[in-house]
């Protein structure tokens, strides 16, 4: 092989190598199936065990946060409104908080914000970690990646919006998720 | 094309390629300076935060940030005042705010040592609690060594 054409045959295998990487990135950030969303059964901040099959034939949103992470304290109090507002339309609320003690979620979290919906405690991740789409952010631990992620959940237990893969930008006042969930109510 | 044209040309596609994988600490420590030249009492640390990212700052007004914070390891010698940070700014999330470093941080730690300073290496950590403007990342530390 010539040294020209080696060159050459280097700057496709580049250009190639950066297009696919591009494309898979877009892919997995746009273009992930519907997913069955995961079964869990974790305790609420009274103790009491709830489960995922109990949400059967409701929506269900589902946020996954931290008392220290800004994008949660920011969106808590439109999270409850969110419940209020929907509570009559078959929608249910949980928060599933990572990997924090039960004293502080607590403190920090339910005393502040006065939920009226479950708030409750995945303490090792694995909760958080199943909701985690293959594929995306692979760099980053699987609870990590859902750290203030919003979904809605169907009622035949579909993920119908994930807020990691459907908003572009932050959105404290949850306006993409309640046009998702508009839009499925009226589906319904 | 000529050969100089086609080589740079593969250098920047390899960059390209390079930063299309993220690490996942998104500060770095980059250098120190000891001030003043001669008996020091000071010494500057210069990290650098990848960009679209900050870190809370060293004190959050906010008591549910993780704020920053930085450990070096003292020695029968030496041991370290309180470290100086600079002034955080804000960054707003919804209604909430929060206090931020971003960019370049520098910080101020002074130096306590009876004599010449005659130590060959300061071991040091900075924990730190990154976000970018649509989330938030668990808590990490770096930890670095500096020759002196």
């Amino acid at each position: 092989m010539t040294h020209l054409n080696s060159n050459w045959v280097l700057l496709t295998i580049f250009l190639f190598f950066n297009l696919s990487f591009t494309s898979y990135s877009q892919k997995n950030a746009n273009d992930a199936p519907l997913q069955k969303a995961p079964d869990f059964t974790l305790k609420d901040l009274s103790g009491k065990e709830v489960s995922m099959n109990e949400y059967k034939e409701k929506f269900l949103v589902i946020h996954i946060a931290t008392t220290w992470c800004p994008f949660c304290n920011a969106e808590a109090p439109y999270l409850q409104a969110l419940y209020e507002k929907y509570q009559s339309e078959n929608v249910e609320v949980l928060i599933i908080d990572v990997k924090e003690p039960e004293s502080l979620v607590k403190s920090k979290l339910q005393n502040k914000y006065n939920f009226t919906f479950p708030v409750l405690l995945d303490s090792d991740g694995n909760v958080a970690a199943s909701f985690a789409p293959e594929n995306v952010l692979p760099d980053l631990a699987r609870d990590e990646v859902m750290l203030a992620s919003n979904l809605i959940v169907d009622p035949e237990g579909n993920i119908q919006f994930m807020s990691l893969l459907d908003s572009k930008n932050f959105d404290a006042k949850l306006i993409s998720l309640q046009k998702r969930l508009n839009e499925l109510l009226q589906e319904n | 094309m000529s050969f100089f044209r086609k080589t740079s040309l593969l250098v920047i596609l390899l960059v390209i390629t390079c930063s299309n994988f993220q690490d996942n600490d998104w500060v770095h420590f980059q250098k120190f300076i000891l001030t003043p030249t001669e008996n020091p009492d000071t010494l500057v640390l210069y990290f650098t935060i990848d960009q679209g990212f900050h870190i809370q700052s060293d004190q959050p007004e906010d008591d549910l940030m993780i704020p920053t914070e930085l450990y070096l390891q003292e020695t029968n010698t030496l041991s370290f005042g309180r470290p100086i940070f600079p002034e955080p700014e804000y960054f707003y999330v919804g209604n909430f705010k929060t206090q931020v470093f971003s960019n370049e941080l520098i910080v101020k730690v002074p130096l306590i040592h009876s004599g010449k300073l005659n130590q060959n290496s300061i071991f040091g950590t900075i924990k730190y609690q990154p976000c970018n403007s649509q989330k938030c990342f668990f808590p990490r530390e770096l930890s670095f060594k500096i020759n002196l």
